[in-house]
């Protein structure tokens, strides 16, 4: 892995001299130990005016936003917007036309298979439509990325780390058939427990309980709280307010493929832009009257 | 002048996308070569093997009834027309010169890399592009799984195995099968067959046929991977990719052939 980028004061931390990654600028001269050296964390992602192109047209126009560690980002938009390029862009999925994206203070392309692989380890991605491999079985798929992330593993241990991630998720289906004949809201769990299941330092969810039953839903949302508990950075494109209520700490509105705001719940509910408040009126409507009580609906929302 | 201007302009983005394309393509292929090793070093089950297995049975063995057939029609045909027209100039001993130019140095491994292009050529390209428009490819990538570690190594070696066990069979129906093909209609000596066709074959011909195969097989896994791989979002791309996987295949396999037989006689 590369070394760490530079870094951010707004990220900056206090910590003990013995902990990994200390820098060691607060040493003094006679190299006696200082204890709460200030050491700065990158941001768990950042953008720095990102472009992404295709060839006929811009979904991401000059992005910039730092994802702190830890925190759990919504990203809102109508659809349409970018939001799932802007994803897949901060994952390092699909190239930038312009600007920079660094992951883990890592950044990403180029970068050799080696530092990659590295990368992957703390990363999950879960597809909007699943992406499950459908040259291989549904165990096989969530198998694969365990097998190459942590080789240590006997088979054994990667089959009980399986079960438990499957746990609680009311799947029937034979593990050892195709994933053609799943459902699209199994195929987004099957999807959900692939990106999950190598416990991985940051999780990119690109509409993870569309089309997902009630229950498995509910399973889904509760996971979620709890890598959110474990302090994971969760980044997740929805547009059910009540998910995003219920687990955002900061929400990035995008429209046109820009970023119009990013900011804690609170900051974006108390902007006087007129578009931001446009685009969050539409994907929040069903639920709440965005100008009359956002914050105390964001709060006590449940998730469905 | 309007339209002159934007037959030009067109010339223009062509020219630029050709080069762009043959770029990116030997980008491609540098690439694919420079993770072979790192393909061996993984384990078996970790690269993948059954897919190597796999793409060898569909290319190679399911291809094998046709081949046979092509093979012992052509050599028949090389058998009769020769033994009816060479005698006629007295040069009836160069039938076996010619069964060997024909079957072993030029029709059997440019034909199996005809039949093989159409076959899985087209195949690889359309598995790949549908890969791409499924979001497949990208999901490799976020499990840290290089797609072309994982996907196209081991379907260019799949190719230039088949390739080279497909140009043996070939050279088998199309030198021994078609003898007894013949004897149907003109009957003939055995020994005496054997034993022209063991003085006409040199060591040369056998390595010209085998570079051959090696190489044609590098360029179809190649270009078939490179061309599956090039489908960007829709499905419509898909079919498109397959159809010029096998034109520009065809046609780099004619010019390499032409090469090699070039390099082979000087």
């Amino acid at each position: 892995m590369r070394e760490p980028e530079v870094p951010d004061e707004q990220n900056a931390h206090a910590v003990d001299t013995s902990a990994a990654g200390a820098a060691p600028s607060g040493a003094d001269a006679g190299g006696e130990p200082v204890v709460d050296i200030p050491v700065f964390e990158a941001p768990a992602v950042e953008l720095e005016a990102v472009t992404v192109e295709f060839d006929d047209f811009t979904p991401v126009v000059d992005a910039s936003a730092a994802i702190e560690r830890g925190k759990t980002t919504a990203i809102m938009g109508l659809s349409g917007s970018g939001k799932s390029t802007l994803l897949k862009a901060a994952a390092g999925l699909i190239p930038a036309a312009a600007g920079r994206v660094t992951i883990l203070g890592v950044q990403v392309r180029p970068m050799s298979d080696g530092d990659m692989l590295e990368l992957r380890r703390q990363v999950g991605f879960v597809f909007q439509e699943g992406a499950l491999w459908q040259n291989m079985s549904i165990y096989r798929n969530i198998e694969l990325p365990l097998e190459h992330q942590e080789p240590e593993l006997t088979r054994q241990q990667r089959r009980d780390r399986i079960a438990a991630a499957l746990a609680g998720f009311r799947f029937a289906r034979d593990l050892s058939l195709r994933p053609a004949i799943l459902s699209s809201g199994e195929a987004k769990v099957i999807s959900f427990v692939r990106a999950t299941v190598t416990r991985p330092e940051v999780i990119f969810l690109d509409e993870p309980t569309t089309f997902v039953d009630r229950s498995n839903r509910a399973r889904m949302v509760e996971r979620l709280r709890a890598l959110k508990r474990d302090e994971r950075t969760l980044i997740i494109v929805t547009h059910n307010s009540k998910i995003a209520a219920q687990l955002a700490d900061r929400v990035l509105v995008m429209a046109d493929g820009t970023i119009l705001e990013h900011g804690t719940l609170q900051e974006v509910a108390a902007t006087d832009d007129e578009r931001v408040r446009e685009v969050l009126h539409e994907v929040l409507g069903d639920a709440i009257a965005y100008d009359e009580d956002l914050l105390s609906l964001l709060g006590s929302a449940e998730p469905t | 002048m309007q339209q002159s201007k934007a037959a030009i302009e067109s010339v223009g983005r062509q020219a630029r996308r050709f080069v762009y394309d043959l770029f990116y393509a030997i980008g491609f292929f540098v690439e694919i070569v420079r993770v072979i090793p790192g393909y061996f070093a993984m384990g078996r089950r970790r690269r993948g093997g059954g897919v190597l297995v796999i793409q060898v049975l569909f290319t190679g063995v399911q291809a094998l009834s046709t081949v046979a057939v092509i093979a012992v029609g052509i050599g028949a045909i090389i058998i009769i027309q020769g033994l009816s027209l060479l005698p006629q100039f007295g040069q009836g001993d160069l039938i076996y010169v010619i069964l060997v130019a024909v079957i072993t140095r030029e029709l059997g491994p440019i034909l199996t890399a005809f039949i093989v292009t159409a076959r899985s050529g087209t195949a690889i390209s359309t598995e790949l592009g549908t890969m791409v428009v499924n979001h497949e490819i990208e999901a490799y990538l976020a499990t840290g799984v290089n797609p072309i570690t994982y996907l196209a190594v081991p379907r260019l070696l799949a190719m230039v195995v088949s390739l080279f066990l497909l140009n043996v069979y070939f050279n088998f129906f199309g030198l021994i099968g078609s003898f007894f093909v013949t004897q149907i209609i003109r009957p003939f000596s055995v020994q005496e067959y054997a034993t022209g066709i063991y003085a006409a074959l040199t060591m040369q011909d056998i390595f010209t046929s085998v570079v051959k195969s090696v190489v044609f097989g590098l360029i179809i896994g190649t270009v078939a991977t490179y061309h599956g791989f090039r489908v960007e979002r829709a499905a419509t791309e898909v079919p498109v990719r397959a159809i010029r996987s096998v034109g520009h295949g065809i046609a780099y396999i004619v010019i390499a052939n032409a090469l090699i037989t070039l390099i082979s006689y000087l």
